[in-house]
C-alpha cells in the first residue's frame, strides 16, 4: 500500500522549498495563467521548472492548479501551458473545468488530472464519472464529514484527496458570487474578496435584529483535522492537503512539519498522548485562525464560527531564519523577519529538530552589537552553540494560554 | 424558446399555462437545493397529472449535493422521475449525472452548476455528455453570453429572479443566533443582510440543506431578450410573490412578440413594484478585476 501523500501549499519559489524542505510529499502550485488566489500565483513556467527540480530532487512532486472557471476569453493558449507543464515534469493539474480536463487528457497525457473541490465531489457515484473521463484523483469537498469521507473512499473508483488543514470556504467551494456582487472580483477567477468574512446586519423586513457587539458573519474558523489522520490513512484516502497557498514560510514549515511528524509517527507506530500533544502545540503555533474540526465530526456548531477576529492570526513569532552556520565559531548568519529584542527566549526549530535557548546578542554587518532588531530582511549573527542548517528558523516562545479569540 | 419558472403555488398550474410558461419546476424534499417551494412526491404526482393536462412540462429540481449516504434517496428520485413522465431534472452534482446515465436517462438532464457554465467550451463539453441543457452562469457578461449562444446549442439562460450568490452547507442563521444568546428566528422567510458600510438588503435563507444569500436586486434582462436567441429562459421563483412571477412571464412573451419594448418593461418595474429593487446584474459588469497586494 502507498504511503499517504501530504500535500502543501505554495506562493512562491521560497515556500515550495521549505514546503519540500519540511515535509511535504507534494507541493501544489499556481501559474501565472489559470490559477485561482490569483495573488498567490507567482510561478512563471521559469519559475515552475525550477521547483520541478528541486522538488523533483528531494523525492517530491508539483502540482499546479489550472483551476479557473473559465469565461469565454480565457482559454487560449491552454494547450500549449498544459504541454509545457507536462515538458518541464509537473506531476499532476488541479482543475475544475471540463474543458481543461478533456483538453489536458488529449494534449498533454503524462500529466495526472486531479479535479479540484470547486467541484464539490461528495460521492463515489461523482467519482465514477470523473474516471470516466480519465481523471487520475478527485479532490473531496469540505463538506464531507469522516464518516462520510470514509464512505466515499471505500467505493471510490479513484483515488481520493482531502483537506485536512487550513482555511475554510464557507460556501460550497467554486459555488459562491459573493464576493463577485460586493467587489466585482471574480471568485472563480482568482479575486475572491472574501467577503463571507465581512461583518452584516442583520434584519427581519425592516427591524434590525443582530447583536450590536457582534455583528453576523460568515465566517469560519480554520480546519484542523491532525485527531483524523489515522482514519483517514485507515480509510485508504490518497493524499492529505493543507490549504493557504497566500501563507507565509513559517505557516508552511510549522504546518508541515507538524504533519509529517503525525504522519510518521502513525507508520512507524510510534504515536503515543505525548506525542500527539507536542504535535497539536506545534500546530498551534502556526499563523492560523483559531482551529475546529471542519465538517469532520458532522454540522459545524456556532462555536466552529467566527464572530469577533477575522484576520488569519499572524502572530509575529517567527523572527528570524537561518542563512548559514560556522560549525567552528558556532555563529550563525540570519536574518530578521519580524522585530524582537535581545536575550529572550526562543526556539530554533528545523525540518528535524527543535531546541529552546536564550537569543543570545546579534551583530550588525559592521560587527557593531543590535539591541533591537527592527529592520525586516537585515542580516545579522548570532552565536547558536549546537548546529543549525539553511532554512532553519528561530521563533519566540509566547505563552498564549489568555488569548481570547472567538 | 421555451419560457420555464419555478412553481410556487400548484392550485395556480393554470395561470402558468396562461402566462404561456412552457415548463414549471418542481423542488422535493432532501433532492432539492434552494427551492422557491418543497412538494412531496404524492403531490409531485398530482401535480405532473395536471400539468401535462395544461400543455406544461414538469422539471424537478435535483440541484442538492449528494452526500455518499444520500445516493439511495437520489437514486429513488430519478426512478420515481422515470416512473412518472418528469419532463426535466435540474442537477448540479455529476453523481446525478452517473446514476441517470446508468438509467439510461441523462436526455432528462440540465445540468446547473450556478457558476461552472461560464463559456462555450464548457457548455459543449458537458452537452457532449448527452445531457439535453446546461444553465448558464449568471457572472457573465451579455456579450460573452451571446458569443456562447452563437457556439452552443442547448442553453437555459435566467432572465428574471433573484441570484443565488451564496449556498453554504453550515445553518449559519442557527449558529449565529446560539452564539449571541438571541432567539432563533433562522426559520422566517424574510430575513435580510446589510453590509455594516453599505445598505444593499439581501435576503438570507437557512433550510435542510443549509445557508444561501441571495442579491439585493432581482436580476432582470428585460431589455435584451430580443438580442438572445437559441435559448430557453428561466424565471428563478425563489423568494418571489407569485404575482410578480406572472406578470414577468407575461412581459417576457410580449416582449419577444415585439408588442413592448424590453427597455420599458424594464424602466416600469421600479415604479410598479417599489418593494423590489431591479438591475442588470452582471450583463455590462465583468468581473475580472484580482486581488492586488496590499487589498
Amino acid at each position: 500500500m502507498n504511503r499517504i501523500e501530504l500535500l502543501a501549499p505554495a506562493g512562491d519559489l521560497e515556500r515550495l522549498k521549505i514546503a519540500v524542505l519540511y515535509g511535504a510529499d507534494a507541493v501544489y502550485i499556481g501559474g501565472k495563467q489559470f490559477s485561482l488566489r490569483s495573488r498567490a500565483s507567482n510561478f512563471d513556467l521559469e519559475a515552475i521548472e525550477e521547483g520541478v527540480k528541486f522538488a523533483k530532487a528531494h523525492g517530491a512532486r508539483v502540482h499546479v492548479t489550472v483551476n479557473i472557471i473559465p469565461h469565454e476569453d480565457d482559454l487560449e493558449e491552454l494547450e500549449e501551458y498544459l504541454k509545457a507543464l507536462e515538458r518541464i515534469g509537473v506531476h499532476a493539474i488541479i482543475c475544475a473545468s471540463l474543458s481543461v480536463v478533456r483538453c489536458a487528457k488529449r494534449v498533454a497525457k503524462n500529466l495526472e488530472v486531479h479535479i479540484s473541490t470547486q467541484h464539490s465531489t461528495t460521492n463515489s457515484k461523482a467519482v465514477d464519472f470523473w474516471k470516466s473521463e480519465q481523471a487520475d484523483r478527485v479532490v473531496l469537498a469540505r463538506e464531507c464529514s469522516l464518516d462520510q469521507i470514509k464512505s466515499v473512499a471505500q467505493h471510490a473508483s479513484l483515488p481520493l484527496e482531502v483537506f485536512i488543514h487550513g482555511g475554510m470556504c464557507i460556501s460550497y467551494s467554486g459555488r459562491c458570487t459573493l464576493s463577485n456582487h460586493m467587489t466585482t472580483r471574480d471568485a472563480n477567477r482568482g479575486g475572491c474578496a472574501q467577503s463571507c468574512r465581512w461583518k452584516y446586519r442583520l434584519l427581519e423586513k425592516d427591524e434590525f435584529i443582530h447583536d450590536d457587539k457582534h455583528l453576523f458573519s460568515m465566517s469560519s474558523k480554520d480546519l484542523m483535522a491532525a485527531s483524523y489522520i489515522q482514519d483517514l490513512i485507515k480509510a485508504n484516502i490518497a493524499s492529505l492537503k493543507i490549504e493557504g497557498r497566500m501563507k507565509s514560510p513559517y505557516y508552511l514549515a510549522t504546518v508541515v512539519r507538524a504533519y509529517r511528524m503525525l504522519i510518521d509517527a502513525i507508520y512507524e507506530k510510534s504515536l503515543d498522548d505525548e506525542k500527539m500533544k507536542m504535535i497539536l502545540d506545534e500546530l498551534s503555533r502556526s499563523e492560523n485562525r483559531p482551529t475546529a474540526n471542519g465538517f469532520y465530526e458532522g454540522l459545524p456548531k456556532a462555536y466552529d464560527q467566527l464572530y469577533g477576529v477575522n484576520g488569519a492570526g499572524v502572530t509575529q513569532e517567527y523572527i528570524a531564519s537561518i542563512l548559514e552556520y560556522d560549525k567552528k565559531s558556532h555563529m550563525a548568519t540570519i536574518q530578521v523577519k519580524n522585530h524582537f529584542e535581545m536575550s529572550i527566549p526562543v526556539e530554533v526549530f528545523g525540518p528535524d529538530h527543535t531546541h529552546a535557548m536564550t537569543l543570545n546578542p546579534c551583530y550588525d554587518e559592521n560587527g557593531a552589537e543590535v539591541e533591537v532588531a527592527n529592520k525586516p530582511m537585515q542580516i545579522l549573527k548570532t552565536r547558536i552553540d549546537f548546529e543549525v542548517k539553511e532554512n532553519d528558523m528561530i521563533r519566540k516562545i509566547v505563552d498564549k494560554s489568555d488569548r481570547h479569540v472567538y | 424558446m421555451k419560457l420555464i419558472s419555478d412553481c410556487l403555488e400548484i392550485k395556480h398550474l393554470d395561470q402558468y399555462a396562461k402566462c404561456s410558461i412552457d415548463r414549471i419546476i418542481v423542488s422535493l424534499p432532501h433532492v432539492s437545493a434552494r427551492p422557491a417551494r418543497v412538494y412531496t412526491m404524492e403531490e409531485l404526482k398530482e401535480i405532473v397529472k395536471f400539468a401535462h393536462e395544461l400543455g406544461l412540462e414538469v422539471g424537478v429540481n435535483m440541484l442538492n449535493f449528494v452526500m455518499e449516504d444520500d445516493l439511495d434517496k437520489f437514486q429513488d428520485a430519478l426512478l420515481f422521475c422515470k416512473d412518472n413522465k418528469i419532463d426535466r431534472i435540474y442537477f448540479a452534482d455529476m453523481g446525478v449525472y452517473w446514476m441517470a446515465k446508468e438509467m439510461k436517462m441523462e436526455h432528462l438532464l440540465i445540468y446547473q452548476p450556478t457558476t461552472l457554465i461560464a463559456s462555450s467550451q464548457d457548455a459543449n463539453e458537458y452537452l457532449r455528455l448527452g445531457i439535453d441543457r446546461v444553465v448558464l452562469a449568471r457572472e457573465i457578461t451579455f456579450d460573452d453570453m451571446k458569443h456562447i449562444l452563437s457556439h452552443c446549442h442547448g442553453c437555459e439562460v435566467s432572465v428574471f429572479g433573484y441570484n443565488v450568490m451564496m449556498h453554504s452547507r453550515r445553518k449559519l442563521l442557527s449558529s449565529y443566533f446560539e452564539f449571541c444568546g438571541l432567539e432563533d428566528r433562522s426559520a422566517s422567510k424574510e430575513l435580510y443582510l446589510m453590509e455594516e458600510t453599505r445598505d444593499e438588503k439581501m435576503p438570507i435563507i437557512q433550510d435542510e440543506t443549509g445557508t444561501f444569500v441571495l442579491s439585493g436586486t432581482i436580476f432582470c434582462m428585460f431589455s435584451k431578450l430580443m438580442e438572445l436567441e437559441n435559448c430557453d429562459f428561466r424565471i428563478e421563483g425563489i423568494h418571489l410573490d407569485e404575482e410578480l412571477i406572472f406578470q414577468a412571464a407575461k412581459d417576457i412573451q410580449r416582449i419577444l412578440l415585439g408588442e413592448i419594448s424590453g427597455d420599458k418593461v424594464y424602466e416600469s418595474y421600479s415604479k410598479a413594484y417599489p418593494q423590489y429593487a431591479f438591475s442588470e446584474g452582471f450583463m455590462y459588469k465583468k468581473t475580472t478585476l484580482v486581488k492586488e497586494a496590499g487589498q
